[in-house]
């Protein structure tokens, strides 16, 4: 019996270490060429005259959007034989404080895009060193609120759309990586269903600018 | 005995230390990865989301006039839609098999009545953002699991048709947080070359706050359950 439970034992351990024999323990992690970066930052959220009177119908009144806070990540594939240039996705999250508008009541405006972005360091034709230009084709939502929470009252309405954004920043290399400043402008055109409206476009943008950290 | 004990727990050693080694070729490179699949919502609590799925669930509009008549717009059919994902892992070296990252999942899924159609349609998208570890627990079996905890977002509209024949809608937005785990194969029809393709399924719990008019604070729970093939770069 005890020979059977020994053979038994060393069967299965023997059965198991086929399944996860060590190979390639001493491969190196493949680095592949991509960057990651996250950032945060601030910027003007700006309303086309007609999306205004758009969202006056939407929410019941009107506001004036305030500075936003941007929060960003994004990946660059940037082999460098590319020289200098970065292919990837960019994702940027804009949140405005709330507004005091029309009749005393606060107003939100809340703004994110997905993109495909270029990034391109024209000077130095290294990725993550020096002067860069970058250019994001985006899709993605912006959300906005009337709320008063004295009285329970809350209007949303939202909308799903395109964003064109620039970046002109430089990058300043921390080891391995790197931490970057940049200049920030978007503009966007976003499809709505409104009450009473219909499909309506809303137009908005941003000037602002970001802190970036790259690895 | 005691020869049995000792084998037994050599054995049992040698088991751990080649699983302490396994180390998956695919678990060792960077993935960046982009998907696609179908989704489901199930939804669990939250006074305007279950009070609105009752109203589908019985074939109503969501729109009632004076009287409160609601019109019968026919029977609703299971939420389904598309999930669009993009993932970034990468490989922790002191834990052989291990990977970690982050996740984009946005689902977006609805349902329309039987007779009345998109007029009176539903819908309920969810976005979530999260960090996520991904582990390779085999060699040689590309078997993984994945654990992800982040931010959750969610986007419903009601479409309706008013007392007078006007296109309306009721929109709501809240914002909260996601578990989800998943399971999923990885398949590498190209050998020596860095792509490799998953599939896999998730299930995603999110509680999120959403400020409804006439309600206040309205705490929803619900699932999604995706379905998703991938390509890792």
């Amino acid at each position: 019996m005890k020979k059977i439970i020994i053979t038994l034992a060393v069967s299965i351990t023997c059965l198991i270490s086929q399944f996860v024999v060590a190979q390639n323990t001493t491969t190196q992690i493949v680095q592949k060429n991509i960057y990651g970066e996250f950032g945060f930052g601030t910027g003007q959220t700006t309303i086309a005259n007609e999306t205004k009177s758009h969202l006056k119908v939407a929410l019941g009144g009107s506001f004036d959007p305030v500075f936003a806070v941007n929060l960003t990540t994004a990946f660059y594939y940037a082999p460098s034989k590319w020289k200098g240039l970065g292919l990837g996705t960019r994702l940027i999250w804009s949140g405005g404080a709330g507004a005091v508008g029309e009749n005393g009541d606060n107003y939100f405006f809340n703004y994110y895009n997905f993109s495909f972005s270029a990034k391109y360091y024209a000077i130095s034709r290294t990725f993550n060193k020096g002067l860069y230009l970058r250019l994001s084709l985006g899709i993605g939502q912006l959300t906005t609120k009337r709320a008063n929470e004295a009285s329970n009252s809350f209007i949303h309405q939202f909308a799903i759309g395109n964003t064109i954004s620039g970046n002109i920043g430089y990058s300043f290399r921390v080891g391995k990586n790197a931490i970057s400043l940049e200049g920030h402008i978007e503009t966007s055109s976003r499809n709505a269903t409104i009450n009473g409206l219909g499909d309506k476009s809303l137009r908005s943008g941003q000037i602002g600018a970001n802190i970036i950290y790259s690895f | 005995m005691n020869k049995f004990i000792i084998t037994l727990a050599v054995s049992i050693t040698c088991l751990f230390a080649q699983f302490a080694n396994a180390q998956n070729p695919i678990s060792q490179n960077i993935q960046t990865e982009f998907g696609i699949g179908f989704a489901t919502s199930i939804l669990h609590s939250g006074k305007e989301l279950i009070q609105s799925q009752e109203l589908r669930n019985q074939g109503l509009s969501y729109f009632q006039n004076s009287q409160g008549i609601r019109k019968n717009v026919g029977s609703y059919g299971t939420p389904i839609g598309w999930v669009l994902t993009t993932a970034y892992y990468r490989p922790i070296k002191k834990v052989k098999g291990l990977m970690l990252g982050t996740a984009l999942r946005a689902s977006l899924t609805g349902s329309q009545p039987s007779s009345d159609g998109y007029e009176e349609g539903y819908f309920f998208n969810f976005i979530t953002v999260t960090g996520g570890a991904k582990y390779y627990p085999f060699t040689k079996n590309n078997l993984f699991i994945l654990g992800e905890f982040g931010l959750a977002s969610v986007l419903t509209k009601n479409r309706f048709i008013n007392e007078v024949g006007k296109q309306n809608y009721f929109q709501q937005f809240g914002i909260g947080i996601n578990v989800s785990a998943a399971i999923g194969y990885s398949l590498k029809p190209i050998k020596n070359s860095e792509k490799s393709f998953d599939i896999k399924a998730v299930y995603q719990l999110n509680n999120t706050t959403v400020e409804v008019d006439n309600i206040g604070n309205d705490l929803w729970q619900f699932s999604g359950l995706n379905l998703i093939a991938s390509i890792n770069f």
